[in-house]
């Protein structure tokens, strides 16, 4: 019982686009945002396609807005994640200062994995060269995952917000915040919950990724026989969250809920999935059950599919364990974006309410020889006028942790 | 919310059971070493030998905790931490550069996110509930608690294991000393983890009767919202336990625990095992401080550079 929880904003920067209208004309087009690396200052530029923002520091500080900081002071994560959460709370028409006037309760729940690993790897060769006076201390600051949040946060909404938290469950964090956030609405602890997550390409990421062999040389085949791994991406993307009260105090037109959520552990290893998929079996049934739906309710799934052999494997085992009496759609965005791993729970929730708003499905990328061999379970092209009223949306992350989000229309 | 069994690992002997007495170490300039248990008592020798000294802390504190409460399985692992685990991102970080991104080993990535220790926790128990892991600076383990809360509201039959941990490296200390952070108190590092259910048992420490979160609106106002709570609850702490010298309201006994165990960010963990101690009769004794002769609530203030509070308020159960 408690509060419903209505989405009345959603923000999405990507490797396919600067806002959520970009986004998904990219998704309908089947544009990818897939390619070389061009920015980031790696030796591994030409080896690992990854789904990079075009855009510079530079570039990205001056679209914050954030003229008076001096150059390598804030992370790319903070604007990443600044763009997007403010485009959230844009897109609802709502001033944040302003409910905070009205006595709204505003929590702001911000998930990432590297925080300001960006400019925490510049500062690192000069500092272990000498430790004492080596490398700026401005690339530091941001270092820790909540002093991203808090830039962001004192930029959103200065002083004004009740909570402010960051989650950090590697690739699932941004779906534990949205979970956070609902459950914190549904319990009466906060009118308002800007939820989501924020990850910029970092070269620690990508050695790190490397080093456990699951990078593909190519584009990635998520979902496909002869997938290879996967390819890491950027971005950001959150949900304004508001009470049944706040929508209504405001007039908005939130068309969809978050209806159910759940966080599981697979229990299995530090980085691997297991084999009967566990953990993420349990957090779509726990979803379901908070959602008080049945599997058969579920017209579609936004995959966690990253295109690695085991999570693949393990995610279609989980999914064909729970759906017995036949599959959703299923598809996963990873193709375009890349995977932005504690972005992509935020970025999947913003693209699973864009289909539920505009009744429509969004593709995968580059599927020939399908994993899930059933005609029709695959969405391979844009489809329009489908019939949508619940989407389940996946995230699984190492150390286990496993979390699944429902979306559903009002 | 009870505390229902804790445990605590820092640079007093806080893991023992019983009667402590709190070195005064805020003279040292050097880093604290910990009064570390033995780990083969708690946990496999060979899983101890590669964890990194803050999953051995989480691991070992959290282990402890489960055994005084007797419970073989938690309803959810919750953990905070600002920094995560240092050791092995600095070490990935070194030879990355060294090696110039060649070469390298998957060890210390894989072990190096930040919910490795509450993911360690899990499969050690082979625990598939809820598994979250909090990264809000100071304010971490405050927002774990949070969480634990809230499991408890919606399902007041779960038992939640909480905790917080940090770690200070070589690498940390030195960029921390160059911000100036360790001029008055020396750098630290530790770990704290509580059992807490909607029940009162027979072993239950402690009441958290709220952690509260509010915004100040500019840094510092902790007196200021600390009196609104009193007037509002009509609640009066005995005791303030604080991570600085902010001044407490009129006649309020204060004092920055972190002159006992260094400075590290969720060094409020080892406040509230602190607090729990005090509250269920355990006789602690502060060098240089004396505790009133009656302690019966303990509130744990704290706040952040964008003036965002958070005040954990606890009470004899």
């Amino acid at each position: 019982m408690g509060n419903k929880v209505h989405i009345a904003g959603t923000g999405v920067i990507s490797a396919i686009g600067m806002n959520l209208a970009q986004n998904l004309s990219s998704l309908a087009a089947g544009r990818t945002g897939i390619g070389a690396i061009r920015r980031l200052p790696t030796v591994h530029q030409a080896d690992f396609p990854s789904g990079e923002i075009a855009l510079s520091n530079e570039e990205l500080q001056e679209k914050c807005g954030w003229h008076s900081y001096p150059k390598n002071s804030i992370s790319r994560t903070a604007m990443l994640g600044f763009l997007a959460a403010k485009e959230a709370v844009d897109a609802a028409g709502l001033s944040l200062p302003d409910m905070a006037g009205d006595r709204l309760r505003c929590g702001f729940i911000s998930a990432t994995s590297v925080g300001g690993m960006d400019l925490t790897e510049d500062f690192f060769p000069a500092f272990i060269q000498n430790p004492a006076t080596g490398g700026s201390l401005r690339q530091v600051r941001q270092h820790e995952c909540g002093a991203v949040t808090n830039h962001i946060a004192n930029a959103l909404n200065p002083g004004n917000w009740t909570y402010t938290t960051t989650i950090s469950t590697a690739c699932s964090s941004a779906a534990n915040a949205i979970m956070l956030g609902a459950r914190m609405i549904k319990a009466g602890i906060l009118d308002v919950a800007l939820a989501g997550g924020a990850d910029a390409l970092s070269r620690f990421t990508l050695n790190g990724f490397n080093t456990l062999m699951i990078l593909d040389h190519e584009p990635c085949q998520p979902f496909d026989r002869q997938r290879r791994g996967l390819n890491l991406g950027e971005g950001a993307g959150y949900l304004l969250l508001v009470s049944d009260t706040v929508k209504e105090q405001y007039g908005l037109s939130a068309k969809v809920r978050v209806t159910g959520y759940a966080n599981a552990n697979d229990a299995h290893h530090q980085t691997a999935s297991s084999p009967d998929g566990a953990g993420s079996y349990l957090a779509m049934k726990d979803a379901l059950a908070i959602s008080g739906l049945q599997p058969a309710d579920i017209q579609y799934i936004n995959l966690h599919g990253t295109g690695t052999q085991n999570n693949d494997a393990s995610e279609s085992t989980a999914i064909r364990r729970l759906f017995t009496e036949g599959l959703p759609r299923l598809s996963t965005t990873k193709g375009f974006t890349g995977h932005t791993l504690a972005a992509c729970g935020g970025i999947e929730a913003a693209y699973s309410v864009a289909s539920l708003e505009r009744q429509c499905l969004y593709p995968g990328l580059r599927i020939t020889q399908p994993v899930i061999e059933e005609p029709g379970v695959m969405v391979s092209s844009f489809e329009e006028g489908v019939s949508l009223k619940n989407i389940l949306s996946n995230s699984f992350g190492f150390g286990g942790n496993c979390s699944s989000l429902i979306f559903s229309v009002s | 919310m009870y505390i229902q069994a804790a445990s605590c690992i820092s640079a007093q002997a806080s893991f023992n059971k019983g009667a402590l007495t709190l070195k005064n170490i805020s003279a040292s300039k050097e880093r604290l070493p910990l009064v570390e248990p033995d780990y083969t008592k708690l946990v496999d020798p060979k899983l101890i030998r590669r964890m990194s000294r803050i999953i051995r802390m989480g691991v070992a504190t959290a282990m402890a905790a489960l055994q005084d409460a007797e419970l073989a399985m938690p309803d959810a692992i919750l953990m905070g931490t600002a920094y995560g685990c240092l050791d092995d991102t600095g070490s990935f970080l070194k030879k990355m550069v060294e090696n110039q991104e060649e070469m390298l080993t998957p060890t210390a990535f894989i072990q190096s996110t930040h919910n490795t220790v509450a993911a360690q926790i899990a499969l050690l128990l082979k625990c598939h509930a809820y598994n979250n892991t909090y990264v809000q600076r100071n304010l971490s383990f405050q927002s774990a608690l949070l969480d634990a809360l809230l499991l408890l509201q919606e399902n007041p039959a779960r038992r939640v294991l909480a905790g917080a941990a940090d770690e200070c490296t070589n690498y940390s200390e030195a960029v921390l000393r160059r911000f100036g952070v360790y001029k008055t108190l020396p750098p630290g590092e530790g770990a704290a983890c509580f059992v807490l259910g909607a029940e009162k048992t027979a072993g239950s420490l402690a009441r958290v009767s709220a952690v509260e979160w509010l915004a100040s609106g500019r840094p510092g106002a902790v007196a200021d919202a600390l009196q609104s709570i009193m007037e509002r609850t009509g609640e009066r702490p005995d005791l303030l336990l604080s991570a600085s010298d902010d001044p407490a309201p009129a006649g309020i006994s204060s004092v920055n625990y972190t002159r006992y165990i260094g400075q590290y960010p969720t060094s409020v963990g080892f406040a509230c095992w602190l607090a729990a101690a005090l509250l269920s009769g355990v006789p602690v004794k502060p060098e240089g401080f004396v505790f009133p002769a009656t302690v019966s609530r303990v509130w744990l203030p704290a706040t952040d550079e964008n003036g965002q509070l958070a005040i954990i308020r606890l009470e004899a159960c």
